[in-house]
């Protein structure tokens, strides 16, 4: 269980952590990218600037796309297409979570016994089926609506993890102490069982945030993303559809695939750093 | 655990392995019949014969096609050179009526008895010789008279030096097998046949499964169909056939039926003649109808419900063609030689291939991959870059060794919705037309793959009946400045400085231009479109509903802008001119006869009726009406014509040679599966196909 | 013991029935007419247009009533009836379907079963051994968050194109029709290797970390030390961890299916493997809604199927519930 803590302590052992420092650095780097990248280059990502099919070179860091559209120009905003997902999706999924994970853990009861059915239900049913179908009827798709319909189906367990963590944290003393003193429960959750719940929240939202950026890239791959604009997902869809792979273009493939891989590797690890953090008795490993 | 999840596992890979069904032919079969009985067995299901077995020296002679179709191999019958031929995985054997002689796969072999023809009328050919050489084995009860052929079963592997894989065409699982609907490709062309064949290259007629036809009066047309063709199952094809296949168009709707508008009535002169009487003869489309209708066979067709003509799968198809449908899988159609086809003898054609398998297109990506290494043999589909790999040491070619590389086979134009504001202005789709950037699309999206259209979009086979001097008048090409000057001209400014022009009311213009979402290079084209539009300041923006969507809104007329390529090269630019003009306009939504912009002018409609009624050999006749059209569309602009879209052919040779080519001394037949393009000399490219022997 | 599976029970069949419902309720509100485009790719114009579009709108049931057609629905589902595909007209549903669901059994069975167990294995042995610790668990992470399809275009680009060992298209080769031979397993077995190993490799990553990280939680919780200190030996406490830890990796499995779906339909686009997912891609695309959601339906009974599998193995392999299940008999 989390405790309260001295600061200096975690400091400590924030920069101590190896697997925190390898993590945020990767993540890091690449939302710099996705900030300054932008800037770096003076082409718009579907504009054709160059003869097709070039390969990397000083004046096209990435190649050429079959088009030649530049790569390095769609790899940028893409990147921050796939931040932009992550953070509104993931941040949806966790805000839901949070919700649903409260009342539910905190009323207990018939309400805890309906939004746990609710919950269950949402788990079962294969969420990319769903936004697949729900994508596939949409004529025209953007950004923010795919970040949203990815949040709405990511909750569940989300919820399930906060309800069972409200649950345990309902019964300590700091918490029956507020009940007595008349505090309304939503002033509790938000006073008392939320703060010490921080770390674990964080928690969340990172694997939500990880989790929304690979859905967002599956839909993209198989078309069903936004329908106008950039996204990493889309470039490995564009990549495959024109034939990248036979014609031997791996600087269409492999950088969109590898900035995902590494974001969300990163993210996962340092949600484990932070986890060893919070929890002093993982520290010995 | 442990062993559960074994367990778990065998039976995930035993589900794998059984959800397949074998085809017929590697399943094995046990034949028994009796001497002197109808009465027969196959894989223990009894069957009657129309004729039992005898003995002669010997020897039991049973009917010929039962024998054949028992097994499952195929059968023909020449009734010329009374000869029985059987095709059986890789053997066949070919009989002679009366001859002891016989050739197994081309190897002269004797015989101990001759088959023979019966009283009865029937042939009757020695089981054991057929049925061993087969592979078979034979067993002989002398109390109980009964002979058992017990054919094993045997994987069906197609040989690489005999099967010509081509894939462009399907676009799913074969699934339909009916001339009459969409239908897997081959069922017209490989399997059901056409009157004539169409060579759009050379504008001829070949004669085919009629010998000829001609106007004997100004509505009469009567048709010599070509005498001794037989049906795959044995039935002869005559001109009660024909007859009753047009017949059909009129009882049901079939896409065909139209032509009962203006056809008053078929009358049988004899058995190989037919007199088509017409109301008003609509010369045109009769052509048009000569070479695409296909024939089907009266004494299966007959009993089938209409609706069944209409819509039915017609699995088993039985036609006349030079193939027959062999086996369907998710990823495939397999098409087999059919050995008794009436063109080898008629007209000493044969098909090169044995198979022909036609793969279900399943990614740019893998087709590109495949057409390559040589796995495919002929690819039909666009496939973007192939360009830069003719040159690449690939053994591949296209038709033409340079730009265009493909045969034109539909021009890409621009459908403007003249029911919005500002299409509806004359000025505004000229400013439009001027703006467009063709040559830049044809180099970029296309690679020089295709051609930048005419201004009056007929094909280069239609070359013909461009009218110069009205082109050379009226034409538009990309000229930025003149879009520009022409807007401005018409009232058109930028009122609000945001680099666009506005309506002549101040209100703001942004259209969109539609294509179906996943359509790559049209998604290319209609950017580029985007893009030289906003250089003379009309704001345009691509959008990509997908297929469903953008054949709605082009139905229902909702659309701004939108690329359209729906009329195919065919005998007369009458279809063409048809299309564009279409003139029921009130129900565009349930017909998709065409005009989608909502082009209104009765002058050019009746224009389009006047050219339908000119014999098709009347050349100034035709003429002189096309020029007026052209007028009348150059002026009007009721559609932009863009670029012509190739007849995508992708050729390799490692496994098969003498492919068409524009090479003078090659054959020019078109290299195209596509549905509808058998007929236009299709088939002839298999028959002038050489395998390459290692 | 009884009211935990008559929970779970009465969970599924209510999200069955919801599912249905939204599976009939979605194409509703499908821009457009699929019907205009099975005209439209018919080739048909004019009169013969009219005439079939009213014969369609019969066939597929179009013209009665909405809530009879919800009704309807649910009649023909008991009856295995899915409709009349638009996409492969005339071919029933169901018929299209029950040809793909073999391949889905047998790449995502062993997929499934031998990456869980791989990766709890290799996990528990990471958390175990500092060397093996330093190896398995980047790679682990490294994995976990790889896309299905960029592991899957990587491994076709590697081993199909770059050194041309292994088809990366379709479930068997081209030149060869289903048949019980030894030529054609081994094409079957070919083809199979490539979208396994993408997903198995993927998953086993999860489970790998999953379980590493879930024993060390293990040992460092109180009963171990406890056991520790009271001599009993290393390798004991460690085959308690390892029990222990299992179990929340068996609900993780469960909670897993949903995104494992979603990987095993995007390699089945990748490698063109003909299974539900490829199927699925198919029907959107060709806006086949019969199909979409025959494929849907069967998505989520096998999702429903596997999720009650799992709670059985849970009960079975949970010693608190054995007991309880001995106190009863």
């Amino acid at each position: 269980m989390p405790q309260p803590r001295k600061k200096n302590e975690i400091l400590y052992f924030v920069l101590r952590n190896a697997k925190l420092r390898i993590g945020v650095a990767v993540v890091f780097l690449f939302v710099v990218l996705a900030l300054v990248g932008p800037l770096l280059t003076k082409y718009q990502p579907r504009d054709y600037v160059a003869p097709g099919v070039q390969p990397p070179s000083s004046e096209f860091w990435f190649g050429t796309t079959s088009f030649g559209e530049d790569v390095f120009t769609q790899f940028v905003y893409g990147l921050r297409a796939t931040f932009i997902v992550g953070l509104i999706g993931g941040g949806l999924g966790t805000l839901i979570g949070i919700l649903i994970g409260f009342i539910a853990g905190y009323r207990g009861g018939i309400v805890d016994e309906i939004l746990n059915m609710f919950t269950n239900i949402v788990l079962v049913v294969p969420s990319l089926v769903v936004l697949l179908i729900i994508a596939a009827y949409l004529e025209v798709r953007g950004l923010l609506f795919e970040s949203v319909f990815i949040g709405f189906f990511a909750w569940p367990w989300a919820a399930r993890a906060i309800r069972s963590q409200t649950f345990s944290l309902r019964s300590r003393d700091f918490v029956d102490l507020a009940r007595l003193s008349g505090m309304k429960p939503l002033k509790i959750i938000i006073t008392e069982i939320a703060p010490n719940m921080m770390s674990y929240l964080l928690l969340v939202f990172i694997l939500q945030f990880g989790g929304a950026i690979l859905t967002a890239a599956t839909l993209d791959f198989i078309g069903l993303g936004p329908t106008n604009g950039v996204s990493l997902g889309l470039m490995m869809n564009n990549a495959v559809i024109y034939g990248a792979l036979i014609l031997r273009m791996w600087w269409w493939f492999i950088p969109p695939g590898l900035a995902i891989t590494a974001i969300v590797g990163g993210l996962y690890i340092t949600n484990v750093g932070l986890d060893e953090i919070f929890n002093p008795k993982l520290r010995e490993m | 655990m442990k062993k559960a999840l074994v367990m778990l596992l065998v039976a995930a890979l035993l589900a794998g392995t059984l959800g397949f069904t074998p085809v017929r032919a590697a399943e094995g079969v046990i034949v028994q019949v009796t001497v002197g009985s109808t009465k027969a067995t196959i894989n223990g299901k009894e069957v009657v014969l129309d004729q039992p077995p005898i003995i002669e020296n010997d020897r039991t002679l049973v009917p010929f096609r039962f024998l054949g179709e028992a097994i499952g191999a195929q059968v023909a019958w020449n009734p010329t050179n009374k000869m029985v031929s059987y095709a059986y995985g890789d053997v066949s054997i070919v009989l002679i009526i009366g001859s002891t002689t016989a050739v197994v796969n081309g190897k002269q072999v004797t015989l101990d008895v001759a088959p023979k023809i019966l009283p009865t009328n029937r042939t009757v050919v020695p089981l054991r010789f057929v049925t061993e050489n087969m592979g078979a084995k034979v067993e002989w009860n002398a109390t109980t008279r009964m002979v058992t052929v017990t054919v094993a079963p045997t994987p069906v592997v197609f040989k690489r030096s005999e099967t010509l894989y081509m894939a462009g065409t399907a676009w799913g699982p074969p699934s339909n097998w009916n001339p009459f609907s969409s239908y897997v490709t081959g069922t017209l062309g490989l399997c059901y046949e056409t009157l004539f064949l169409y060579d759009p290259l050379t504008d001829v007629f070949k004669p085919w499964l009629a010998t000829g036809g001609q106007w004997t009066d100004a509505i009469t047309y009567e048709l010599k169909v070509r005498q001794g063709i037989t049906w795959s199952d044995g039935q002869p094809l005559t001109a009660d056939d024909v007859k009753f296949t047009f017949e059909l168009g009129q009882k049901t709707a079939l896409n065909f039926s139209s032509l009962w508008g203006s056809l008053g009535s078929i009358t049988k002169v004899d058995n190989y003649t037919l007199d088509f009487k017409f109301k008003t003869a609509l010369y045109q489309e009769w052509d048009n109808r000569l070479y695409t209708v296909p024939i089907v066979p009266q004494h299966l067709w007959a009993s089938k419900s209409l609706t069944e003509v209409a819509t039915g799968a017609n699995q088993n198809p039985v036609g006349s063609g030079a193939y027959l449908a062999f086996a369907s899988d998710q990823s495939k159609m397999v098409w087999t030689k059919n050995i008794g086809w009436w063109a080898t003898t008629a007209l000493g054609l044969s098909v090169a291939p044995k198979y022909v398998i036609d793969l279900v297109n399943s990614s740019n990506e893998n087709s590109l991959g495949l057409v390559l290494q040589g796995q495919e043999d002929l690819n039909n589909n666009y496939l973007p870059g192939i360009s830069t790999l003719l040159t690449g040491g690939y053994a591949i070619h296209t038709y033409y060794p340079a730009a265009p590389y493909h045969i034109a086979a539909n021009t890409a134009w621009l459908d403007v919705n003249l029911q919005k504001k500002p299409m509806d202005d004359v000025a505004f789709r000229k400013a439009l037309a001027y703006a467009i950037n063709v040559d830049d699309i044809v180099s970029r999206d296309y690679n020089d793959m295709v051609q930048a259209s005419d201004p009056t979009g007929l094909l280069p086979v239609w070359n013909k009946y461009v009218d110069q001097t009205v082109v050379s008048k009226l034409g538009i090409s990309y000229d930025p400045a003149k879009a520009k000057a022409v807007l401005a001209a018409a009232g058109y400014k930028d009122v609000d400085g945001d680099g666009f022009v506005e309506n002549k009311d101040g209100s703001k213009i942004a259209l969109k231009i539609i294509v179906p979402n996943g359509w790559s290079d049209w998604m290319a084209a209609v950017q580029m479109i985007s893009k030289s539009a906003k250089a003379v300041g009309i704001n345009i923006v691509p959008d990509y509903p997908d297929y469903n969507g953008y054949l709605d809104a082009r139905l229902k007329g909702t659309f701004d802008l939108a690329i359209d390529n729906q009329q195919q090269v065919s005998n007369s630019p009458w279809s063409y001119y048809h299309f564009i003009f279409y003139d029921d306009l009130k129900n565009i939504e349930t017909t998709q006869g065409g005009n989608y912009g909502r082009y209104n002018n009765q002058a050019a409609f009746d224009l389009v009726t006047q050219l339908d009624k000119v014999k098709t050999d009347d050349l100034a006749g035709m003429k002189a009406i096309i020029s007026k059209l052209q007028t009348i569309q150059l002026t009007d602009l009721p559609i932009i014509p863009l670029w012509y879209n190739g007849m995508w052919a992708q050729m390799n040779s490692t496994y098969w040679t003498k492919w068409p080519s524009a090479a003078a001394n090659d054959n020019h037949y078109l290299p195209v599966a596509w549905n509808g393009y058998w007929n236009m000399t299709g088939i002839l490219m298999l028959t002038s196909l050489k395998p390459v022997t290692p | 013991m009884r009211r935990y599976f008559e929970r779970k029970l009465f969970i599924y069949i209510l999200t069955f029935v919801l599912a249905v419902t939204i599976d009939w309720l979605i194409p509703r509100f499908m821009p457009g007419n699929p019907i205009q485009i099975l005209i439209s790719r018919a080739g048909l114009k004019a009169e013969s247009a009219k005439l079939l579009y009213s014969y369609y709108m019969r066939a597929f049931g179009l013209d009665v009533p909405v809530w009879r057609q919800y009704l309807n629905f649910w009649i023909a589902l008991f009856h295995g009836d899915f409709g009349i595909s638009i996409w492969l007209f005339p071919q029933p549903v169901i018929q299209i379907i029950m040809r793909a669901v073999p391949f889905d059994v047998l790449l995502l069975l062993p997929a499934i079963l031998l990456s869980w167990l791989a990766g709890n294995k290799f996990g528990a042995y990471a958390a175990r051994s500092k060397w093996l610790d330093n190896t398995i668990s980047p790679l682990g992470y490294i994995l976990t968050a790889t896309p299905y399809m960029w592991l899957g275009i990587m491994l076709g680009w590697l081993f199909g194109v770059i050194l041309h060992v292994l088809p990366f298209s379709g479930a068997y080769s081209y030149s060869m029709m289903p048949s019980f031979s030894w030529a054609f397993v081994g094409s079957l077995l070919q083809h199979w290797i490539l979208p396994f190993a993408s997903l198995f490799l993927v998953m086993f990553g999860g489970w790998a970390i999953g379980m590493r990280n879930m024993i060390i939680y293990e040992l460092e919780a109180d009963y171990s030390h406890y056991l520790e200190a009271l001599g009993a030996p290393r390798k004991l406490v460690r085959n308690y961890a390892f029990r222990n830890a299992l179990l929340p990796q068996i609900t993780g499995l469960a909670l897993q299916l949903g995104v494992i779906v979603g990987g095993a339909l995007v390699t089945e686009i990748v490698f063109s493997y003909p299974g539900i997912g490829y199927l699925t891609l198919q029907a959107i695309q060709n806006h086949d809604f019969f199909l979409l959601q025959g494929c849907f339906l069967f998505v989520i009974i096998g999702v429903l199927l596997a999720n009650f599998a799992i709670d059985i193995a849970y009960v079975l392999l949970d010693p608190r519930t054995r007991a309880g299940m001995q106190g009863e008999g």
